[in-house]
């Protein structure tokens, strides 16, 4: 029984390696959030590119669009997760990007464990190495949820069409784009949460965290420069948001750092009070991209650098 | 430390090599509570202290039941009673009455009570402490009354023997932090030495293998989609996908906990223990009751011998039968965690069993496959609609729950439903291939390989990130 189940094991295992190159993607869906960051993170470090410019950060930098961003950039942006995972990905990969864009907002995490340990672990790149099968990309419920996906797609739109008022519920049943609004109870639990001043430990060893990470980064040749991603005002003057970015400003000076800098007065539209909705992040990528480009291009950017490359040494 | 952890891993190897050479046979018990110690310090190394108090009372108290005068006898079972329910009641419930009675965490007596840590499987293994005092105390009086002993072999004649043993049967690992939950008289009479040859290999790699499947493949990829069960983020989704998410949650609290339960059988078994069966397909049960005898059978079995039993059961007439079920279903929800939510729950189960009690003598169901899949459905339904009060403690969070029933009319988000049918089907084929077993039990015996051939190459290939096990916070 245990000799044949494993065999059985091992004829699967080597059937699939040898279907997966053959296997439609019509239906290939990643499922659930956490498994888009383990993609990402694979991604990234399988990536023979030897340097493009890379965003890293959490959901709020997520939102960023990527067409306006192009090819050039990568998105190591990982939600429900900290800046520190992406930081830490690049410098254990060994890349050299030239531009390292860092969004600052979401630091109180730690790196994320598990995600740099499938980077990493020797075991999980042999075996990544080996057969595609043992890559996020090739886990079959990719595949099986695709296909379940579309059925159940398809369930919901025969089942609402049997309402009389079927034309406004299938309107309501395509993915919004723009609600326009945000969510009141998600904002507002939001509003208390980051309505917290945070205690200075966490403060102090996170920033300090980040800054030994920038500063290798710098050290290594990549230009690192630092943003905050514009939230809902209400949101962003709250202690939270407001001490650290205070903290952040403290430790990489902007005399020493390049910052981009987002308008403060504009009302910025997010679908909770944190993330922006899709139209204002299209805006925000691409003054995000100008502030990038006058930054490379502008005259005080090879003399800022030398400032920031001295400071660090 | 996870079972599905690199650390636990290397432990168990370590344990497994050392117990079993020839030279180490006298010292087998030492080196699996010595791993067992390990085991429970991995993370909080301070709680082993707790542990080791725990198994000092126990045993000095059991040893004096079983050796003192029987004038003496009923003194140090209630002493070792109050002692383990003590050290439940601190360390388990101190916060929920600081909450309730003293103000919260604003007064200085309220915030000393709310920071009192959890100690990892307390409720486990006070329970098997209660069970152990019970046993002996019942053993010793059913030999006053000469009717000789109940439960043999559970105290030997040296207290240092007692001690070692006691000390195993409190910590071994494989269920030392969430069940199954064992008696002393299902435990120590299995305490001898252990051969290699001995070991139940098929027994063990099946329990293994399909628990490691509910586990790594199941419960932890649901519990990526069932985040978003919580406060406020299910205010944003349509109904289908508030049903989905809690149907979800129902498989991923199964999945972990009968994923878990297999594995500490399984891993009984590779030390020679058999540890008792914990679930027995729950979701298949065809009433409240029935629910009872298939979920979390330690505890089921654990409160009907030492509470319900002892309240007076169905003995004393109705009323009191539904008194005691009521009691029974409350205070079992209190033992899964320290709020009102899980009291409110146990309540919930204790109105549905005194109900089904009420019905049963009076209304007689035809005997129809049909009829029985509607009572599976409704019993599947009511459990599920419980769980709420699990993943929602907030009870203010279950109403806003069952309120976006009316008021959302929000997108259905149907890649997270497909997520969640997709890694709710194994646990659904799992119950299917139960039920064809019933009728064709040989037939199938034979391509089972196929099937637990599938299922580690599914383990391999498509594992979740790992999570805790839901019931570590029991």
């Amino acid at each position: 029984m245990i000799k044949r189940s494993v065999l059985t094991a091992v004829v699967i295992l080597i059937g699939y390696h040898l279907l997966l190159p053959h296997l439609s993607r019509r239906f290939y869906q990643i499922l659930g959030q956490q498994r888009g960051n383990f993609l990402r993170e694979e991604n990234y470090v399988a990536d023979p590119r030897p340097s493009t410019n890379v965003i890293v950060g959490s959901s709020m930098a997520q939102t960023l669009n990527d067409n306006t961003l192009g090819p050039n950039y990568t998105k190591l942006t990982f939600p429900g997760n900290s800046v520190l995972t992406a930081l830490e990905l690049i410098k254990r990969s060994e890349k050299k990007p030239n531009l390292v864009l860092i969004e600052t907002n979401a630091c109180w995490k730690d790196a994320d464990a598990e995600l740099l340990h499938d980077a990493f672990d020797p075991w999980s790149v042999e075996l990544r190495q080996l057969s595609p099968i043992f890559s996020e990309e090739g886990r079959p419920a990719n595949f099986l949820g695709g296909i379940v996906e579309a059925c159940v797609r398809r369930s919901c739109q025969i089942g609402l069409s049997f309402f009389p008022k079927r034309h406004e519920v299938l309107a309501l049943s395509t993915p919004q784009t723009d609600p326009g609004e945000p969510v009141v109870q998600l904002k507002d639990v939001n509003m208390a949460e980051w309505d917290r001043t945070p205690p200075a430990d966490v403060l102090n060893r996170q920033t300090a965290q980040l800054a030994t990470l920038v500063d290798g980064l710098n050290r290594r040749g990549c230009h690192c420069i630092l943003f905050t991603m514009p939230m809902d005002n209400t949101l962003a003057n709250l202690s939270g948001p407001r001490t650290w970015r205070i903290k952040m400003h403290e430790q990489f000076p902007p005399s020493q750092y390049d910052w981009l800098t987002f308008d403060s007065t504009h009302h910025y539209l997010t679908t909770d009070g944190v993330h922006l909705i899709p139209s204002e992040a299209d805006r925000v990528t691409e003054t995000l991209l100008d502030q990038v480009r006058h930054i490379v291009d502008g005259s005080d950017y090879r003399a800022r650098r030398t400032v920031a490359v001295k400071w660090t040494e | 430390m996870l079972f599905n952890s690199f650390p636990f891993v290397a432990l168990l190897l370590a344990t497994f090599v050392l117990y079993y050479l020839p030279f180490m046979r006298r010292w087998q018990l030492y080196v699996l509570t010595a791993a067992s110690f390990v085991f429970y310090a991995w993370e909080q190394p301070v709680l082993l202290f707790l542990l080791l108090a725990s198994i000092a009372i126990n045993a000095v108290t059991s040893y004096f039941i079983a050796t003192d005068s029987v004038s003496r006898q009923r003194f140090w079972a209630v002493t070792g009673v109050a002692l383990n329910l003590g050290l439940l009641l601190f360390f388990k419930y101190s916060p929920l009455f600081a909450n309730t009675f003293a103000g919260g965490a604003k007064t200085s007596i309220g915030h000393f009570l709310v920071t009192i840590p959890l100690p990892i499987g307390i409720s486990f293994f006070t329970f098997q402490g209660i069970s152990l005092m019970v046993e002996v105390f019942r053993d010793r009086q059913a030999a006053a009354e000469g009717k000789g002993h109940l439960v043999p072999g559970v105290v030997p004649g040296s207290f240092v023997e007692h001690l070692r043993n006691t000390a195993l049967f409190k910590s071994f690992f494989p269920y030392l932090v969430a069940g199954p939950i064992v008696k002393a008289h299902e435990f120590y009479p299995q305490i001898e030495p252990k051969n290699l040859r001995n070991v139940n290999w098929e027994a063990a790699f099946r329990a293994l293998t399909v628990g490691y499947f509910l586990k790594m493949v199941v419960a932890d990829n649901l519990k990526d989609s069932t985040f978003w069960l919580e406060y406020p983020y299910f205010t944003l989704d349509s109904v289908p996908t508030l049903i989905a998410l809690l149907f979800g949650y129902s498989i991923q609290i199964f999945a972990d906990f009968a994923g878990y339960s297999l594995i500490a059988i399984g891993l009984g078994h590779l030390f020679g223990f058999r540890l008792p069966t914990n679930f027995n397909f729950p979701y298949i049960s065809r009433s409240f009751s029935e629910f009872w005898r298939r979920w979390h059978i330690s505890l089921s079995s654990w409160l009907r011998e030492y509470l319900y039993l002892p309240l007076g059961g169905n003995r004393r007439g109705k009323v009191r039968t539904y008194f005691n079920l009521f009691v029974v279903m409350f205070l079992g929800g209190l033992w899964h965690g320290a709020a009102w939510s899980y009291a409110i729950w146990g309540t919930f189960h204790g109105l549905a069993l005194a109900v089904e009690r009420l019905f049963k003598d009076r209304i007689r169901l035809p005997q129809h496959w049909l009829v029985d899949s509607l009572r599976v459905l409704a019993v599947f339904s009511f459990v599920t609609l419980a769980w709420l009060l699990f993943k929602l403690p907030n009870f203010g969070d279950v109403l806003t729950y069952l309120g976006s029933f009316v008021n959302n009319h929000k997108p259905t988000r149907y890649l997270l439903v497909a997520a969640i049918i997709t890694y709710s089907a194994p646990v659904i084929l799992y119950y299917a291939w139960h039920l064809l077993k019933q009728r064709w039990a040989l037939q199938l015996q034979r391509y089972e390989f196929l099937l637990f051939g599938a299922v580690m190459a599914a383990i391999i290939l498509n594992s979740g990130s790992a999570g805790r096990f839901i019931y570590f916070q029991f």
